[in-house]
């Protein structure tokens, strides 16, 4: 187990800069998921950390050593990749052996150790079979498991779920979080799914362009978003966000849309929208979830009117998608009677709804 | 009317055997195929198509028997997954090729090209090459073409799925607002379930080869009529749990939760059974309140919208979908109630009781 600490890392491919003076603390124990689109720099920083790639500047401490001059097989890391890499011709017992057996370790430790990891893992009675035998089930624990063995300092995986189909998937995550809490090992976990990195991180680093866009615990980034990408990022399905002028108009403040569409804004999000004095144009955002219909809860909601122009059944519920001239609202059916063509009013808490610059993204007001 | 039937159609492969399926897919409908990996939902799309004949039963398109009609008579459109768009022609060449084989005016052409560059997202990589795009616009640039021929109806095989989550969001409400435009019928393939419950009127699914069960999203979702069915709807999946009836038949005892349940109806009386239960069916009840069972929570997985809670049970994992954001330790036992009226029993043969 290790601390990790990357300071101030950046990382240029000729002209290209992947990783751009990107800084994390990475405690003892934690698991960790890099997330972002393909392409933002995940893999590099991960690559770095394994010392698959040298820093262009920067440094990158483990328990605050600099192992930049130390070979990659000395560095005690344990990898799973997409592709399992298993030795499918030889046993299960083999597989899990082998990476003890490269150390010199004796044999009566090799056997308490692989008879252990199998107990955990629940394969025991499957220890004697060819590796090739395995369910695809099996097969995942496996590969985790011989990476696991060798107890590395901390554990790198890469899109490891990702060949896998969706309800295997589901299964499949708790079982690795069960796993992380058993070996207490530090994990760093990179994805571009969000739905896996907020399951499975203690916390989510977010990546995009090379650049840390936003640090914390998976609740912490859902419900407070520090930027436009994150909120827009975070979150299924993804939250309403809203470019407009925001504009004064009867002593009424309102977010002018493109297409014709106004939103009122009052309560908190006016006041975060006016907390910069400087800010013209600003991007209105609201979850899905935090729309709702039927009676007025409170008279500070926010209150429009919209047309149901799709509904889709996605999971326990059904999505809708509310038209106001040219924008349109994404919000959930909670009450379960919408229709296709039906105008109804809608209703949107300030307090649940959020105020972000168009041009820099960062949000304003409360932080 | 019905825009595409097909009846009883059987085809033999040397290791798998399609059929015998029934289908009608009625005129601007939107029809969802869903099943797992070859399960056989291609060649469906290539029996409509005309790209195989059915050795038994028959294909009857826009009411007339499909033996009688070429490919190109059958006027289909088809995306396939592996898209073949021409090489040597821009984005828009590609589009525009089916109208102008057919001898379109240049006002409707543009007119086209506009309405599906619009919906598609398009408009700034008309101009490159195939070979100058990421595979996403490819796909894009291909579903345009299909589009824009304006035919009976669309076959779309996986059309979206090398797209990326936000993407795909994206493009099924598109998708279904454009079917809606122009009335067309579409028949919609895919293995994500999520992605065809959410954009089929109505969907097929399809198990081995047959057709398990065809309804409504709603209907299929809230009652599956046989264990494949509920295995594959819904995501994460419905728990299942082995038990059986009371003699009297009033309860369903499960042994590996320690309990039982009340049934409702006169069902099954002694007989096992398999019990099914969504994820978000499992209510977490305080103290003092009404509780069927009491599950170990092992893990905690924080969704924002919601919360997913896993308690181990034996080899099984039992999946709870609770709403919101919920405080439960790992490790900490919970007090649960299942939902008695989405409770989903299924016979030993997997057939709905």
């Amino acid at each position: 187990m290790s601390s990790i600490q990357i300071n101030s890392v950046t990382k240029r491919f000729g002209d290209f800069t992947a990783v751009d003076d990107l800084s994390l603390d990475i405690q003892e124990g934690e698991f960790v998921a890099l997330l972002g689109p393909s392409g933002c720099g995940k893999t590099t920083t991960m690559n770095m950390i394994a010392g698959l790639e040298d820093t262009s500047e920067g440094s990158i401490l483990f328990d605050g050593q600099d192992l930049s001059k130390t070979r990659i097989q000395d560095r005690n890391i344990g990898f799973v990749f997409q592709n399992y890499a298993i030795f499918t011709h030889l046993s299960v017992y083999k597989n899990l052996s082998y990476g003890l057996e490269v150390k010199k370790i004796s044999k009566s430790e090799v056997d308490r150790r692989v008879r252990a990891m199998a107990d955990r893992m629940s394969i025991t009675h499957r220890l004697d079979q060819p590796a090739s035998s395995l369910s695809v089930n099996e097969m995942q624990k496996l590969a985790i498991g011989r990476s696991a063995i060798v107890e590395p300092r901390i554990f790198l995986l890469d899109e490891p779920l990702s060949n896998l189909d969706a309800g295997f998937r589901a299964y499949m995550r708790a079982e690795l979080k069960v796993l992380q809490h058993e070996f207490g090992q530090t994990m760093i976990y990179v994805t571009h799914d969000q739905i896996e990195a907020m399951s499975l991180a203690d916390k989510i680093a977010i990546i995009d362009q090379g650049k840390l866009m936003q640090y914390g615990s998976p609740l912490d980034i859902y419900n407070s978003p520090d930027n436009r990408f994150v909120a827009n990022f975070i979150g299924s399905p993804r939250m309403n966000l809203i470019d407009g002028e925001i504009r004064e108009e009867t002593s009424q403040l309102k977010l002018m849309v493109r297409g014709g569409a106004e939103i009122p804004l009052q309560g908190q999000v006016k006041s975060d929208f006016t907390s910069d004095g400087r800010v013209h144009s600003g991007s209105f955002g609201i979850r899905p979830q935090d729309i709702y219909f039927g009676d007025k809860r409170s008279t500070k909601d926010i209150e429009m009117h919209g047309t149901v122009e799709v509904l889709e059944r996605v999971g326990p519920k059904r999505i809708v998608h509310l038209q106001v001239l040219e924008t349109s609202f994404i919000a959930f059916d909670d009450q379960d009677q919408l229709k296709l063509g039906d105008e109804v009013p809608f209703f949107m808490p300030p307090d649940k709804s959020m105020a972000f610059d168009v041009v820099s993204g960062r949000r304003l007001g409360v932080v | 009317m019905n825009a595409i039937e097909i009846k009883n159609v059987v085809k033999t492969y040397p290791e798998f055997t399609l059929g015998p399926i029934g289908l009608e897919i009625k005129q601007g409908e939107f029809f969802g195929i869903f099943g797992p990996p070859s399960s056989g939902k291609t060649s469906i799309l290539k029996l409509i198509l005309g790209l195989i004949d059915p050795d038994e039963g028959q294909v009857i398109i826009s009411d007339q028997d499909a033996k009688e009609l070429g490919v190109a008579e059958r006027g289909m459109s088809m995306v396939f997954q592996n898209l073949a768009l021409f090489p040597h022609m821009t984005g828009r060449e590609n589009i525009i090729f089916p109208l102008k084989e057919r001898g379109a005016s240049d006002e409707e052409m543009s007119r086209q090209l506009d309405l599906v560059s619009d919906v598609l997202h398009i408009s700034h990589i008309l101009h490159k090459n195939p070979a100058q795009m990421s595979g996403g616009e490819r796909q894009r640039i291909a579903l345009g073409r299909a589009f824009a021929a304006n035919s009976r109806a669309m076959l779309l095989d996986e059309p979206i799925a090398a797209l990326d989550a936000r993407l795909r969001e994206e493009m099924r409400v598109e998708l279904k607002r454009l079917q809606r435009e122009n009335n067309q019928t579409f028949v919609y393939v895919s293995h994500d379930e999520e992605e065809v419950m959410a954009i089929s009127d109505r969907l097929a699914v399809v198990i081995d080869g047959k057709i398990a069960q065809i309804g409504a999203p709603d209907d299929v979702y809230s009652r599956p009529n046989s264990l494949s069915v509920a295995e594959v709807i819904g995501s994460p999946p419905m728990n299942f749990f082995q038990g059986q009836f009371s003699d009297d038949g009033q309860f369903f005892d499960v042994e590996s939760l320690g309990g039982r349940l009340p049934v409702a109806g006169n069902i099954g009386k002694g007989g096992k059974a398999t019990l099914g239960i969504r994820p978000e069916d499992i209510w977490l009840v305080q103290d003092g309140e009404d509780t069927d069972f009491e599950l170990s929570i092992s893990s905690v997985e924080p969704l924002g919208g919601y919360t997913i809670l896993n308690a181990h049970l034996g080899d099984q994992i039992v999946k709870i979908r609770a709403p919101g954001q919920v405080n439960v330790a790992e490790g900490s036992t919970q007090k649960v109630s299942f939902d008695q009226r989405r409770i989903h029993l299924f016979s030993d043969n997997g057939a709905r009781l």
